[in-house]
């Protein structure tokens, strides 16, 4: 805080600075000080249709440089985290400078995902050059069509079916030819070859039929054996051919298939030559197109014969097709041979740059779909889809942190993509070990990309501090500011900027004395005169608003009537609490005076905040002090409706007093403070001047003025220390003493360091103008008891005692006679130890 | 001559169908194709299989032993076993026939004898008026040769027989051979009656099986020794005898010279053919050739005896 430097240069000095004794010292602000305006007529333009763009970002010289040298540097990690607060404009700003960049840089390749003949599940990523990869798809999808049509020619072609019969009924006649040369042997013999139900017999025979046992009977012994052995030759004449069956087969079906794989090589190898000859080129292609061809080849049959891969799809085809096999028109089979064009840079000029809004998991690395097919989940590389990473590849990512943080395993997947240098499409079932179903592992694809995260700088410290892999990673830290200084070169800009904004969202054009509206209002909303806002949402509220307004007034530009009509209907839009508190105070049930004197009670002057808007509001802050030893009780403290900050201020008030009154005698006072009629909490120093004043004027049994409210912390030494919402509070009081009726008495004391960030109101402004409201600077706690009192502080004398008639002489003598009663009551028990604590 | 041709005196009247089944794909081919030809001609249809009586007597044998089919293994048989077996192959038959019958809604009987195969056959036949079998039980031998029991039945068939061969179903065109004999005049007359009752509404197997056929649905194949004259008299008398039977009926004529009838074989498949009608008993097609006919053509023939 600037007041540190005062206080440094007090310590420095080892003593005190004291006003001049007996009046009153402190003099009143003027009017002048308590607006800085923008004066519309420094401006050279009449309305912001005049000025250019602005082609670059005011107030950022910090960011800015710090993105041209994340976007320069090539090097591993260097990605970049964009922080500044909400509405800061991270997000433009790092596309604009992406966008900058990447319209000099190459157009990335495209990348195409083609089935794997070897292992299905590892579907093959094919780098070519932009624009090819949509050609190449339709190139295969023709290849496919006329790999039907060629295979159907081949396959119905007359040399085709001679040749298979042939081989076919090759096989028929050997197997017969062996069969009927036994048959006939055994008709020679008189044996009959029989077929059971299970196999073949030989059985004699006599006249065609099979001899009963009875005929056999009937021969002689050396016949029957004769016909036993016979019976036994053929049998095992018939076993040795039987036995050779499944060899004639198997030899039959590999003749077949190379038959098949003849013809089919012969019929594709020339559609599949003209698309080699014409991807050259591209080893990548060619060598696709080779297992491409070997595998029509290998399942040249199936790809005729209608013969489907899976009996399930088989079904659902039979089944006049429902679901999503019906709809594709291509047999199964023939989806081997597409191409799955995952990135595409045909009409691409310069690398991309790309904006995931909604950063999930898979919206980031991509993933697998599949599709359902009687209740089964099927999937193959047709079905990968692209995720941000791959579509930026090549180019820039741009993300929200906060969003991919909120996305289940959206940061684990990010941080693991850049840790490996490649892009794996891997479901998030897969990464978590979760899930064994069938899917795809696609080969994975090297990364080349920039990725840049935008968030509040509390995301970035806590990925810092709490991820180890973060600082590796985002290595790029660009910190936006959210305040400019507020001098004649930066007014022009942000003139410029005005500008720039209402042309981008096509509002009306803002006249001079509009643009200087907004200005002030940039200000205010720092609460701060010499500095500006460059919170691009809140401007680009205002600018729409007023835009608005300016549209029902029916003024063709902006002025800054329409400024303040918009930000009046904003206040109004949102200040019904404070209408309430107000309400309140007017009907005495939030007892506030505004005039006539009291001991021992003081207006305090606190701050509300309520979503984007906040409003100051009077408390009335009492003390009470009693025979004790020496303590100051907080009752907002004690009943835990104090926060830490506002019990560290009491407790250097009792430093104060102990120092200033006590050095030498006991401080035999207990003192009680309160915020009257606080139902919530309190917190926050800025009223510790205003307890201290109760304090005192409770001790030394001293008035002090209702016409005046206080705001401002104090320090040990007595000082006055600025505090925030300087604005609000002056406000809050001056609307209570509106309601009450001003009397010309009334004002606020603020901290002499506050009056640089006065922009108040205009009716305040107006009553201080006709000496009906006065705000004070106030410098040290001497100052303003003696305004608040009308009594002098008083210095010490020679002795270090304080004059009569003086706020610090009474409270000397109080605390005097204090320790002495408190002497007299503890006798000569009490230690001085004791009486310290 | 058109008087011959009344329809009095060689119509067919099929009433009772019989189809001799075993379990071998021409069998189930030759179930479905009477099935078919009963449903036209709603007539009833009876299934026979034969318990082989060859095969009985083997198992008596003392030294019968069969060879499996496929491990080529040698096993001992007995009367019991092979009782059971073919109680066993019986039964399949049995649900086979009643599996394809089901929805006929035909009259059915299936019975079950047991004797020397083609003699039960023919006496079963001989209550018929249509024998439905397959061409040959036995895929081992080569597939362009007839079974010796459908050769055997072949030879003594007293009607109509229609002989299946496997994986084949009835079809269009019907390509008829006509001599000028009676019986190709009858086989000429089952062709039009073939024509004239479609399979009704409820088909019998698998409405979508039925082929919607256009064009011509008969071809008649003139078969002549005396040369173009010959053929053209042939020619005449069937379509005199037509315009009074089928005005409507559009045929096609193919008149094939004594000396292209060796070719006859080549000609009918060229032809597309649907099912073969031929006269069992020819003076221009002897015997042997007629077997050869029906060795080489793959699609149904009917006989007419």
């Amino acid at each position: 805080m600037e007041q540190t430097r005062e206080i440094k240069q007090l310590q420095d000095g080892n003593k005190i600075v004291k006003p001049d004794a007996g009046t009153i010292r402190v003099k009143e602000l003027s009017v002048d000080q308590l607006y800085t305006h923008t004066d519309p007529d420094a401006f050279s333009f009449e309305t912001t249709a005049d000025l250019e763009d602005l082609d670059r970002v005011i107030g950022q010289p910090r960011a800015v440089e710090a993105l041209q040298f994340g976007v320069g540097i090539q090097a591993v990690g260097y990605n970049v985290f964009a922080m500044g607060p909400t509405g800061a404009g991270k997000r433009e700003l790092v596309r604009e400078f992406f966008e900058r960049e990447a319209s000099s840089r190459p157009v990335p390749h495209d990348w195409c995902y083609v089935n794997n003949f070897d292992e299905s599940h590892k579907p093959k990523a094919l780098r070519l050059p932009p624009g090819m990869g949509v050609q190449f798809r339709e190139d295969m999808k023709d290849l496919v069509e006329s790999l039907s049509t060629a295979l159907s020619a081949a396959f119905e072609s007359e040399e085709y079916q001679a040749r298979r019969q042939s081989i076919a009924s090759e096989f028929q006649e050997v197997q017969s030819k062996a069969f009927e040369a036994v048959q006939e042997q055994a008709q020679e013999r008189g044996v009959a070859l029989l077929r059971t139900p299970a196999g073949l017999a030989f059985a004699p025979q006599r006249d065609g039929e099979v001899m009963s046992p009875e005929e056999i009977g009937a021969l002689s012994q050396e016949e029957r054996d004769r016909l036993e052995k016979e019976v036994e030759e053929l049998q095992g004449e018939l076993q040795k051919i039987v036995r050779q069956v499944p060899g004639w087969q198997s030899d039959i079906q590999e003749r077949l298939k190379e038959l098949t794989q003849e013809m089919a090589q012969f019929a594709v190898a020339g559609l599949i030559d003209k698309l080699r000859a014409k991807y050259a080129e591209y080893p990548v292609i060619v060598e696709h197109l080779d297992a491409v061809q070997q595998d029509v080849v290998e399942h040249a049959e199936n790809l005729m014969g209608g013969e489907q891969e899976n009996p399930l799809q088989a079904l659902m085809a039979a089944q006049g097709g429902g679901g999503a096999a019906g709809r594709e028109e291509e047999s199964p089979l023939l989806r081997r041979y597409q191409v799955n064009v995952l990135v595409d840079h045909s009409n691409a000029e310069g690398a991309p740059v790309v904006y995931e809004d909604n950063p999930t998991y898979q919206n980031l690395v991509g993933r697998v779909e599949h599709r359902a097919q009687l209740g089964a989940l099927l999937t193959d590389f047709l079905l990968i889809k692209p995720g941000a990473l791959q579509k930026a590849n090549g180019g820039y990512l741009i993300l929200d942190a906060r969003k991919v943080l909120t996305q289940p395993y959206a940061w684990e997947g990010l941080k693991r993509v850049l840790q490996s240098d490649e892009i794996k499409i891997e479901s998030i079932g897969q990464m978590l070990s979760m899930i064994s179903t069938v899917s795809l592992e696609p080969e994975a694809v090297p990364l080349d990309v920039k990725v840049a995260l935008f968030g509040e700088p509390m995301i970035y410290y806590m990925l810092y501090y709490l991820d180890p892999d973060f600082a590796d990673l985002f290595k790029v830290e660009v910190d936006f500011a959210e305040r400019i200084d507020r001098n004649p070169e930066n007014t022009d800009l942000y003139a410029r900027m005005i500008a720039g904004m209402t042309k981008r969202e096509n509002l009306r054009p803002f006249d001079r004395t509009g643009v200087a509206r907004v200005i002030e209002h940039a200000a205010r909303m720092l609460g701060d005169a010499e500095k500006l806002s460059i919170q691009r949402r809140d401007i680009a509220d205002v600018l729409r608003e007023a835009d608005y307004w300016a549209g029902q007034a029916g003024h063709p530009t902006v002025g800054a009537k329409d400024v303040d009509r918009a930000i009046q209907a904003g206040i109004y839009r949102s200040d019904r609490v404070r209408e309430n508190t107000q309400e309140s105070i007017k009907r005495q049930i939030k007892l506030i005076d505004t005039r006539g004197e009291r001991v021992g009670q003081v207006n305090g002057l606190s701050v509300l905040q309520l979503g984007d808007f906040s409003f100051g509001q009077p408390s009335r802050i009492t003390a009470r002090t009693w025979l004790g030893k020496g303590s100051v009780v907080d009752i907002e403290r004690e009943v835990e409706m104090g926060g830490p900050i506002h019990s560290k201020g009491v407790l250097i008030l009792q430093g104060f007093l102990g120092e200033r009154y006590a050095e030498d005698t006991p401080l035999a006072l207990s003192a009680s403070l309160v915020f009257e009629q606080s139902y919530a909490g309190v917190e926050g120093d800025s009223a510790s001047s205003a307890e201290l004043y109760a304090l005192l004027s409770a001790i030394a049994e001293v008035p002090i003025k209702q016409s005046l409210a206080v705001t401002g912390s104090v320090n040990q030494h007595g000082m006055i220390q600025p505090i925030g919402g300087v604005n609000q509070k002056i406000e809050g009081f001056f609307d209570v003493c509106q309601e009450q009726g001003l009397t010309g008495e009334q004002g606020v004391l603020i901290p002499v360091s506050n009056v640089q960030h006065l922009m108040l109101r205009d009716d305040v402004r107006e009553a201080v103008g006709r000496g009906e409201f006065h705000i004070y600077p106030v410098t040290t706690v001497d100052e303003g008891i003696e305004l608040l009192t009308g009594v002098p502080a008083g210095e010490p004398g020679p002795e270090g005692k304080y004059p009569e008639g003086t706020i610090n002489g009474q409270v000397e003598k109080r605390l005097t006679s204090l320790a002495e009663m408190s002497k007299k009551f503890s006798g000569n028990g009490a230690s001085p130890r004791e009486e310290e604590a | 001559m058109s008087s011959e041709l009344d329809r009095k005196a060689y119509g067919v009247r099929i009433r009772r169908v019989l189809v001799a089944m075993d379990a071998s794909p021409h069998s189930l081919a030759a179930l479905d194709a009477a099935t078919d030809m009963a449903a036209r001609f709603r007539a009833e249809l009876q299934g026979l299989f034969v318990q082989d009586l060859n095969l009985l007597r083997l198992a008596q044998l003392p030294f019968a032993q069969e060879v499996g089919q496929f491990s080529a293994r040698e096993r001992r048989i007995d009367s019991e076993e092979m009782e059971r077996q073919l109680r066993m192959q019986s039964a399949r038959v049995r649900r086979i026939f009643d599996g394809r019958t089901r929805h006929a809604h035909l009259r059915c009987s299936f019975q079950v004898a047991r004797g020397v195969v083609h003699r039960e056959v023919l006496s079963a036949a001989s209550d018929a008026d249509l024998l439905v079998l397959g061409r040959a039980g036995w895929s081992l031998l080569s597939p362009r040769r007839l079974g010796t029991t459908t050769r055997a039945i072949l030879a003594q068939a007293p009607g109509l027989v229609l002989v299946l061969q496997r994986e084949t179903c009835l079809g269009q065109p019907t390509v008829v051979i006509y001599d000028g004999s009676a019986l190709s005049k009858k086989a000429l007359e089952m062709a039009v009656e073939l024509v004239d009752s479609p399979l009704p509404e409820r088909s019998v197997r698998g409405g979508g099986k039925q082929k919607q056929e256009s064009g011509v649905p008969i071809s008649i194949f003139l078969l002549g020794s005396g040369g173009a004259d010959t053929l053209q008299t042939l020619r005449r008398e069937v379509e005199e005898w037509l315009a009074q039977r089928a005005p409507d009926l559009k045929v096609r004529f193919r008149a094939l010279t004594d000396e292209r009838v060796s070719r006859l074989a080549d000609y009918i498949i060229r032809e597309e053919c649907g099912i073969l009608m031929v006269p069992a008993r020819s003076a221009i097609l002897r015997d042997t050739a007629l077997q050869g006919l029906i060795d080489k053509v793959e699609v149904p023939v009917l006989l007419v005896s």
